[in-house]
């Protein structure tokens, strides 16, 4: 399964609440390679891929968190213009919806990272895999 | 509070259910009488949210406006906030059906409502006479 842990958490919309995530995340050596903060009123979810979610998930929890670990899927893509396009509209085309997608740059600064939820992750699998695009495994995202 | 459930025995009329709190815990809002012990049994009906709560009552205006504190459980926690507004949609439904009062839901992260210690401060009244 390529499928990558994603690490949510919810928390509440004050100040000083991802500070105390970093630092517990820093404090355990645990890595960000990406994240995202979604606002909703009163609360929010930060969602973020780790090298080590294993361990990211656990002091979280540990430290009285309320965190959830979901299944997504970490595309490789093409560092130019019309990049996503070719993976959003492969998607769209069979008909598989994106709840929510976040991307980064990797180092080596030729590919991007397109981190997706969708709500059929099989068949995204199947119809990325098909149309020759590269999905990255857990230990390529531990690699970067 | 009243439990219309029939009895064991098979008796059907509404009964007394254990207590819950004393009835000097009541407050008033928009004039009807709000007993928290009912807070807390929609609370537990929900499971995913703690038992514990914190009711802060204020005034907007003219209007009395209560809030109700609740926290997320790990369960309970959805990783798309769609449903945590259905959540908190739906906690606020269960107390007005209850209460008969609008009451707003804040989600809060657990841990964060002051544990009690002996008697717990479960009201926050902000209203000024």
């Amino acid at each position: 399964m390529v499928a990558i842990k994603q690490i949510s958490l919810f928390v509440e919309n004050k100040p000083g609440r991802m500070a105390k995530v970093s630092k517990t995340l820093s404090d355990a050596g645990v890595n960000i390679r990406a994240l995202t903060v979604a606002e909703a009123g009163d609360f929010g979810v930060i969602r973020m891929v780790v090298d080590d979610p294993g361990n990211g998930y656990k002091v979280l929890h540990d430290n009285g968190f309320t965190v959830s670990e979901t299944e997504v899927l970490a595309v490789e893509m093409k560092d130019i213009p019309g990049g996503l396009y070719e993976i959003v509209n492969t998607l769209g085309e069979s008909d598989v919806n994106v709840d929510y997608a976040y991307a980064f740059v990797t180092t080596k600064a030729e590919r991007a990272m397109l981190i997706i939820r969708v709500d059929n992750l099989e068949k995204a699998r199947q119809v990325l895999t098909s149309a020759g695009i590269k999905l990255a495994t857990k230990d390529e995202i531990q690699k970067i | 509070m009243i439990n219309s459930e029939p009895c064991e025995c098979g008796r059907t009329h509404p009964r007394l259910m254990r207590i819950l709190g004393r009835t000097d815990d009541m407050i008033v809002i928009r004039g009807i009488n709000v007993f928290p012990s009912q807070v807390e049994s929609v609370l537990m009906k929900i499971p995913e949210v703690g038992e514990h709560y914190q009711i802060i009552v204020d005034r907007k205006g003219p209007l009395d406006i209560m809030k109700v504190m609740v926290e997320v459980t790990e369960t309970g926690f959805s990783d798309k906030i769609a449903d945590l507004m259905s959540l908190s949609k739906m906690i606020s439904k269960e107390l007005k059906g209850v209460l008969n009062v609008v009451a707003d839901v804040e989600l809060v992260e657990p841990g964060t409502i002051p544990r009690s210690e002996g008697k717990a401060v479960r009201v926050i009244d902000k209203r000024k006479v």
